[in-house]
């Protein structure tokens, strides 16, 4: 299995990003169940330390933890079409397990744990923060593509 | 009640239905805001805008989950935005006909537009989200997150 890993998850960024592009390719294990170690230019992808300001951002009480979202991910393999009972598409299996790997990464580089993952009407699979600055939203749309936004507090009021 | 042929006043409640996946039980806001993304495939798409309905035209609320299948009803609540909330929002209202009485759409929130302009549709979804955390919102929680004692 090949899997594309993203670049960091930098709270600033609000553009499309493609780890595609930046040639950040890896193999990685066979099974999302049992994650293998992680191979080395993932290692120097998310290596300590982060860019300055990054722990920080997350700052506040987290809804949930790192497991009960990665139970969620793990659950939504699970799901079939129409599992809101609106018509909303299963999960891409792709963006679930990017999604696994994310949380991976993001657990062991001590970032708190996000108020929700869910999966969108759409397919994708979104990690959500409410933070003192404002909402951060971090969604992957296949196993390669991201779209990380940021709106400021005032921007939601 | 109002007949859906009169046109959508400003004092009027729209009822938008939200899966439980979009609420969550600590502090406000507690509704994401996926719960106003328009879907893009198949066919319930958000051709014309993400749908609502209006509370004045209802006899009950819970009439706009008819077609929710027995066994989802538990994961699905209802939430309300003004008709004034959304034009202090830039949005509009227009009625499209469906089987439930009182449909209406966001056209801002469409397919397309969702397509072409991402991150301006997601802000909005974030007010709307903000506005319909309040507590005179919440129509219907969603049976499956309350708590049974």
């Amino acid at each position: 299995m090949s899997v594309t890993f993203a670049p960091h998850a930098s709270p600033y960024m609000t553009h499309c990003v493609s780890s595609a592009t930046e040639g950040y390719r890896a193999s990685a294990g066979a099974s999302v169940f049992a994650p293998k170690p992680w191979p080395v230019e993932v290692e120097r992808r998310y290596a300590d330390p982060l860019p300055a300001g990054v722990r920080e951002f997350f700052d506040g009480e987290p809804a949930m933890c790192w497991s009960e979202g990665i139970d969620g991910l793990l659950e939504m393999l699970n799901w079939e079409d129409d599992w809101d009972g609106f018509g909303a598409a299963k999960p891409i299996p792709s963006a679930v397990r990017q999604g696994l790997h994310f949380a991976q990464a993001l657990r062991q580089r001590g970032i708190r744990p996000p108020d929700r993952v869910l999966a969108g009407v759409n397919g994708t699979v979104v990690f959500e923060w409410y933070v003192a600055r404002g909402y951060f939203s971090w969604e992957w749309m296949d196993g390669v593509e991201a779209h990380p936004q940021f709106l400021p507090r005032s921007d939601t009021r | 009640m109002k007949p859906e042929t009169d046109p959508i006043s400003e004092d009027e409640w729209l009822l938008r239905r939200v899966h439980s996946t979009r609420y969550q039980k600590r502090d406000l806001p507690f509704l994401s805001p996926t719960a106003f993304e328009p879907r893009t495939t198949g066919d319930a798409s958000d051709v014309d805008g993400i749908s609502l309905y209006r509370e004045a035209c209802l006899s009950n609320p819970e009439d706009i989950l008819t077609g929710v299948p027995p066994e989802k009803l538990a994961a699905n609540g209802i939430v309300r935005v003004s008709v004034a909330k959304l034009r202090e929002l830039g949005l509009t209202v227009e009625p499209v006909r469906d089987d439930i009485v009182g449909h209406c759409v966001i056209p801002e929130l469409r397919v397309e537009t969702f397509k072409a302009k991402k991150a301006e549709v997601t802000k909005l979804m974030g007010q709307l989200a903000e506005a319909t955390s309040a507590q005179v919102a919440a129509v219907r929680i969603p049976p499956c997150l309350l708590d049974p004692a």
